[in-house]
């Protein structure tokens, strides 16, 4: 039986986490769009868990405020473009479950 | 100067017990979280398996913010329209002192941070620690800022992605700087909510009873290796889906999988009506035995996640026991005030190194193709095949069965060979 390909707005079911969101010059995480736009294979966009990494007119963009801190687009990008740390102390990511 | 005994850094499971007990056994410690409050970094399944807390918390299952105690496990293959599912039930669970307990980790972490300040640990949340202060080779501290805080030693407990120890070159291999995709799972979850009367009705739970759900996902395209659980809380159901990052592809995104996994037939039935309040994903490490960093050196020791003590076999994944045991053991290693090489002792003689040994051939079977990608499909076509009333002569059972296998690309070598690498589970 052929899989029937799910896609799904990802940015909506984050809706329900809570941010406290750090000001644009203190980005957790930055990326070179130059490397990314000879990169092989762009894996970042299949890693993240809330599309934070997307193409627009052929250059990526990053997007920092719905990160989830998971670690993960620094393990996908094997070409030195993410430069990745946590957020400062307090900021970011809020779980109120987890 | 600012001096003290120990710093820890991290307030998960592991370093929060280790605080705790070296709290108890007189020594005067620093625990540090990122978080705040404690435990909003942190997201887990989880089912907890907290044998050892007994150690520094004995009523610790009364006190604790735990959700239920998992008396039914359900472990599954799912391929894409059919499901072929184990069902246990050991109400005997519930008696026991040794129980498995489902919790959300913002609460549970917060009250074991509580736990730790109360024993007499200095408890600082929403401090993020940038860097450790190493002094002619050994860890003497670490800065915030321009912030810089002292200790005789400093126990590393900061999760997962090990930014500390990547960054000060104290993996096995110095020059590494990142994990590698093999190395590395990605969990993505969700909290649902769920009324407790249907949710007990739905699931034939008491008022304080649980269930876990583990299952091998055989209905995700495009080779995407991946589990699904989903766990009962007490008005909520944490589900997700915990996928190997090596086998992500252009094609998937890993907020797609868990997508994959809530829309089967069957988990759609058991969530229906449940509705999303939380989303959140954390990486797995999945770096095996061999690759564990340096478990300790000068002025300082690794536990928890940051050191890799994480089980997984495709189906449970289970790092809040090892994190707990690793920080009561280093805990014990600075108050009995030995060489810290005694730490890597401890572990070793504990099922905490004895386990990863043991289970070092596991990692083998959860990269498995046929696991996740054959496995389910052949598992539920063999048991359709068998039970489905054709009107036809009857085969021997293990003949259709093989022959159903067959047919879904599995030979009969390759589930010897995987059989024999399954038993290790
Ligand atoms: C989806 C998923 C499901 C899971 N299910 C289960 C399960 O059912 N059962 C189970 O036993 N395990 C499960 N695990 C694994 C479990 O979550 C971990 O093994 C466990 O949390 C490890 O505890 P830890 O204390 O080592 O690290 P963590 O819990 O990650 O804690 C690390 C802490 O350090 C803090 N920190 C990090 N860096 C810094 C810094 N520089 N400065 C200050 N603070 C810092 C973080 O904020 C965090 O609070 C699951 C994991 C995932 C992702
Ligand atoms: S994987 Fe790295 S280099 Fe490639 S597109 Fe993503 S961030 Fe850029
Ligand atoms: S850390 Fe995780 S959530 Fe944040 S950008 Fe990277 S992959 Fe996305």
């Amino acid at each position: 039986m052929e899989i029937q390909r799910i896609k799904i707005d990802v940015k909506n079911k984050a809706g329900t986490t809570t941010w406290n969101t750090d000001s644009h010059d203190r980005a957790h995480i930055t990326i070179k769009p130059d490397i990314c736009e000879v990169c092989p294979h762009q894996l970042c966009i299949a890693g993240c868990p809330t599309e934070c990494f997307k193409i627009y007119d052929d250059v990526m963009k990053f997007q920092f405020e719905d990160c989830t801190e998971c670690g993960t687009c620094a393990i996908m990008c094997d070409q030195d473009s993410v430069a990745w740390y946590y957020p400062r102390g307090t900021y970011g990511i809020q779980y109120n479950q987890g | 100067m600012d001096k003290t005994d120990v710093i820890i850094i991290g307030a998960g499971p592991a370093g929060a017990s280790a605080a705790i007990k070296l709290a108890q056994g007189g020594k005067k410690v620093v625990l540090i979280d990122r978080g705040m409050p404690i435990g909003s970094k942190n997201l887990s399944g989880g089912v907890l398996w907290g044998n050892d807390l007994h150690e520094i918390i004995p009523n610790w299952q009364l006190e604790a913010p735990v959700e239920r105690t998992i008396v039914n496990k359900k472990i599954g293959f799912l391929s894409v329209e059919d499901a072929t599912v184990l069902d246990l039930h050991f109400d005997s669970w519930d008696k026991e002192n040794y129980s498995g307990v489902s919790v959300l980790r913002a609460k549970f972490d917060e009250w074991l941070a509580n736990e730790a300040q109360k024993a007499g640990a200095a408890v600082l949340s929403g401090i993020m620690i940038d860097s450790l202060i190493i002094k002619d080779g050994k860890v003497v501290g670490v800065k915030q800022n321009d912030e810089e805080l002292f200790a005789d030693t400093v126990i590393i407990a900061e999760g997962s992605n090990a930014r500390l120890l990547l960054d000060h070159g104290l993996m096995k291999d110095p020059s590494k700087h990142r994990f590698e995709r093999k190395e590395m799972l990605i969990g993505v979850k969700e909290v649902l909510t769920l009324t407790r009367d249907v949710m007990e009705e739905r699931f034939l739970l008491d008022e304080n009873t649980g269930l876990a759900g583990e299952f091998i996902l055989g209905n995700v395209p495009d080779g995407v290796k991946a589990g699904g659980f989903f766990y009962t809380n007490k008005d909520t159901l944490s589900i997700g889906v915990v996928i190997h990052l090596d086998s992500l592809n252009s094609e998937v995104r890993s907020y797609e999988v868990i997508e994959y996994f809530k829309q089967h037939p069957l988990i759609a039935k058991y969530i229906k009506n449940a509705v999303s309040v939380e989303y959140g994903a954390k990486t797995v490490p999945e770096m095996g035995y061999d690759n564990f960093p340096p478990l300790y050196g000068d002025g300082y020791m690794v536990i928890g996640d940051a050191a890799g003590f994480v089980f997984s076999n495709g189906l449970v994944i289970q790092g809040m026991n090892y994190a707990i045991k690793s920080g009561i053991l280093a805990a014990d290693t600075i108050i009995e005030g030995g060489d810290l090489k005694n730490y890597e002792k401890k572990l070793n003689n504990s099922y905490v190194l004895k386990d990863f040994k043991k289970f070092k051939k596991v990692k083998k079977l959860t990269k498995n193709k046929r696991l996740f990608e054959l496995y389910p499909t052949g598992i539920n076509n063999a048991l359709k095949d068998i039970l489905t009333e054709r009107g036809e002569p009857k085969q021997s059972l293990i003949k259709k069965a093989l022959k159903a296998m067959k047919q879904s690309g599995i030979g009969l070598f390759s589930l010897i060979k995987d059989g024999l690498s399954a038993r290790h589970i």
